[in-house]
């Protein structure tokens, strides 16, 4: 089933001089199975967004549907066990190495499944595998999550949402301050996790990740869905008016195109189909 | 040869004994230029930017500031001469506003209170930061912090200029601001000297020198054409190579001939649509 | 927001918000002073303090806070009233002035009882009012600058006046920030299964820790780099600094100074010669 944003407004600060509408009438749908990116320029209600997917923040007119946990503006329609629906959604915050705390680090893995009602030996099991599943062996299980590196800490942080088996994950920025190489591997890492069957959806600026991994794009400007699209058709729009960084690729095809060259943009997936096609272009030329 | 601003001569540096992060290290940026470091996480380049602003002090070798031997009594002397900006905007915001937080490093070098309000107005208006004085760091955007951080350390009139991470933590809009700001600097002060610890490869390409390092060795160093000619020995250490030259690279493995001065992507789209 | 309207900064352009607050923090000491002064009488305790809360009053409206934000930093008073109340009555009144309030079966209560709880609450709001006034028309940092000049002379005995004030400067700056963090935090382990308001003692024994724990390493990753950044921008706590901000004293300044002098001086006469202006004029006082 997937997760129903029905007309969602969403304000800080409800009646106070402060006031601010953050998301504006949201209708839109986010299959099942899918790798999704949500962008938009800082501040455009993103984080807001998707914090209505775990009632974090409660919608302040509308509702979301997720799986038939209704998180509503109307306080008796909202779905009492809100816990439940949060072992569903996964919801992985930006620079999550920030929320380690336990002792070790099969201790803070094991956290979150027990806060949702598993009993320690099966907790301690779910925080093995999560933790197979993020690359980390057993010489690290026993050892303090504060002497690990950057990225290994981060991936303790996500092993610690996968371990409770949630059927959607939200990741917010994950590659945020990793290097190139860092980057990729964690990517890698979600679309294994995407290919295992779980709806992926992936908060992020960098346009360069959405083009390689994700197979729709929901764009947020001012708090509303500006665009619904596949990422190779929402990038040969105009994305400046968004804020967006067109991926290098693009930005040098619409400067082609600008000058002069007219390249056939249908067969180009990465820099060596684009050398084939400029020479292409040029020869008929 | 113009005069070496920074000289590093075989630097070594260890944590723990016995496990060394950097291995013998050696390079020179010249007075006015534009230095990267590139490595992925854990290359060591980290731990090179400490020794090089004097907060690791254990180091063997040399570091030479302006000729000068860094050491625990020449460090702070030095140091005035050389302006920092860190990755965590946040953590590097002194003053309550940012009026303040220019104040604080002519407060430090006890420029008179008389002459600070001028030099505050004048080093924000650089960075374009000039209707923002009285705000708030929570205020502000990522990018604004930086240039804040960056109008600071103008502020002291530094020949050097380090940048650690500086656009890490920033969203590409933030990153083009300072990228762009950058830019500016160079053109405006030809004596400033710059150098940059980065993992951003399209930054690098803009440099005049470039040095590679990895597992606390330097593996490739020199003009960003020679460093990142060697795409394959890069993509091995996990560092890939500007759009340009790889671009420029397949064109050329297809027969296509660039001339020499085509150095730049503008001037390679010229050139394609001639 | 609602529960820090007592000692949060109201940003009007009043002529108090412009005063020197050296000069703010040593006019609030004198005005307090003078609350707490003894007259001989009823009738003079309620008049000069009635004269005292005239004066607080029309501080008050100068600052231009809202009427609001006034009656709400008095919201928690009213049980400071019952509990007055209920001491006075119930405590006997050895020497009292005023006739009999009642008499149950030898139960006697005199209306001195209501008299003294009466002056208590107005002292009270009296000493409200006075630190709204210089909380709300004072930048913490400038309070902060004023602290470090009164410290100042303490510097004959070693004191760090300045590396306090940075201190408590540096403190005010980064509250914002980690209130921030510690909304990521909380939302975090919220997600994570954490309930920070229901279960048993133990879980949220349990949650506060995740809250907390991650705090700490945030601040001190925070900390030491931001003592990094303050040695690279040649911060040295020994070493002479000058200023940005200068607190400048102005005639108004001087003026608000000589008026609250004036005011305790009068208050310290009539109180030391136990004048009283009822009798003076002839009247019956109480």
């Amino acid at each position: 089933m997937p997760i129903i944003f029905r007309d969602v407004s969403f304000s800080y600060n409800v009646k106070s001089p402060l006031e601010h509408l953050a998301l504006s009438h949201l209708n839109f749908e986010i299959p099942t199975g899918s790798f999704l990116a949500i962008v938009g320029r800082t501040g455009c209600g993103k984080s807001t967004m998707v914090q209505q997917i775990n009632a974090l923040l409660h919608p302040t007119q509308g509702e979301v549907d997720v799986d038939g946990f209704i998180n509503s503006s109307d306080r008796k329609k909202r779905t009492k066990n809100v816990k439940d629906l949060r072992r569903r959604v996964g919801l992985v915050f930006q620079f999550p190495e920030y929320q380690l705390f336990e002792e070790t680090v099969l201790k803070d893995v094991a956290f979150g499944p027990k806060n949702f009602g598993m009993k320690k030996e099966e907790a301690e099991q779910a925080a093995k595998e999560a933790l197979a599943k993020v690359g980390l062996d057993e010489s690290f299980y026993e050892r303090s999550p504060f002497e690990l590196s950057g990225g290994e800490k981060r991936r303790v942080a996500i092993a610690g949402v996968l371990a409770y088996h949630p059927d959607y994950l939200i990741v917010d920025e994950p590659t945020a301050g990793l290097d190139p190489k860092g980057a990729f591997e964690m990517m890698d890492l979600f679309a294994s996790i995407h290919q295992a069957g779980t709806t992926l959806i992936l908060v992020t600026h960098d346009m360069n990740l959405v083009l390689r991994y994700c197979d729709r794009v929901l764009v947020f400007d001012h708090g509303e869905l500006v665009a619904n699209d596949t990422p190779q058709s929402f990038f040969q729009s105009d994305m400046d008016r968004y804020s967006l960084e067109t991926p290098a690729l693009y930005r040098f095809l619409q400067e082609m195109k600008a000058k002069g060259l007219d390249i056939d943009s249908s067969s180009i997936e990465d820099l060596d189909t684009l050398a084939d096609a400029i020479v292409k272009a040029r020869a008929s030329k | 040869m113009p005069e070496a601003i920074l000289e590093v001569k075989d630097l070594h540096f260890s944590y723990e004994a016995g496990k060394e992060t950097l291995k013998g290290i050696s390079f020179s940026v010249p007075k006015g230029s534009y230095a990267c470091v590139i490595g992925h996480n854990g290359s060591g380049k980290s731990t090179l930017a400490k020794c090089i602003m004097g907060l690791n002090s254990t180091f063997k070798g040399d570091v030479l500031l302006f000729g000068e031997k860094l050491s625990p009594s020449s460090v702070y002397r030095l140091r005035s001469r050389i302006g920092i900006v860190f990755q965590n905007p946040d953590n590097q915001f002194v003053g309550s506003t940012v009026a303040d937080d220019i104040a604080f490093g002519l407060e430090n070098t006890q420029v008179p209170t008389e002459q600070m309000e001028e030099i505050i107005h004048s080093f924000a208006k650089q960075v374009g930061m000039e209707d923002f004085l009285e705000h708030e760091p929570q205020m502000l955007s990522g990018g604004q912090k930086q240039r804040v951080a960056i109008s600071g350390v103008l502020a002291m009139k530094p020949s050097l200029i380090i940048f650690d991470e500086a656009t890490a933590m920033l969203d590409p809009k933030g990153k083009k601001e300072i990228y762009a700001l950058v830019e500016r600097m160079r053109q405006e002060n030809p004596d400033l000297t710059l150098l940059s610890i980065t993992h951003d490869v399209e930054e690098a390409a803009n440099a005049d020198q470039v040095i590679v390092i990895n597992d606390g060795n330097i593996v490739y160093s020199g003009t960003p054409k020679e460093v990142f000619s060697h795409e394959k020995e890069l993509k091995e250490i996990s560092l890939h190579v500007p759009f340009f030259f790889a671009l420029k690279r397949r064109l050329e493995d297809r027969g296509l001939e660039i001339p020499e001065d085509v150095d730049s992507l503008p001037l390679l789209e010229d050139y394609l649509c001639r | 927001m609602k529960a820090f309207t007592l000692g949060r900064y109201v940003p009007y352009n009043s002529w108090i918000h412009r005063l020197d607050p050296r000069l703010k923090i040593l006019a609030t000491i004198l005005l307090m002073v003078c609350v707490f002064f003894n007259f001989p009488t009823w009738s003079m305790r309620y008049l000069m303090g009635g004269l005292l809360f005239a004066v607080i009053s029309i501080l008050v409206a100068c600052t231009k806070i809202s009427f609001r934000d006034v009656i709400g930093s008095l919201r928690h008073l009213w049980f400071m009233v019952i509990f007055l109340l209920i001491i006075y009555v119930l405590v006997p009144n050895g020497n009292h002035t005023l006739p009999e309030a009642w008499n149950l079966n030898g139960w006697v209560v005199y209306w001195d009882s209501f008299a003294e709880a009466g002056r208590i609450l107005l002292r009270l709001v009296m000493m409200i009012e006075l630190t709204l006034v210089l909380t709300a028309s004072t930048k913490p940092l400038d309070l902060t600058y004023a602290l470090e000049w009164y410290l100042t002379p303490l510097k004959v005995f070693h004191f760090p006046a300045a590396e306090v004030a940075m201190i408590i400067s540096i403190a005010l700056r980064f509250i914002p920030t980690l209130l921030e963090d510690t909304q990521r935090v909380m939302k975090a382990q919220s997600s994570r299964g954490v309930d920070f308001e229901h279960g048993s003692l133990w879980k949220r024994l349990m949650g506060v820790t995740s809250l907390v724990i991650p705090l700490f390493v945030s601040s001190f990753v925070r900390s030491e780099e931001l003592a990094n950044a303050m040695e690279c921008r040649g911060y040295d706590p020994q070493a002479k600094r000058t200023r940005y901000h200068v607190l400048h004293f102005h005639w108004l300044d001087l003026l608000a100074l000589v008026l609250s002098s004036a005011l305790l001086a009068g208050y310290i006469t009539v109180s030391v010669m136990n004048l009283d202006f009822f009798a003076m004029l002839g009247w019956a006082a109480l």
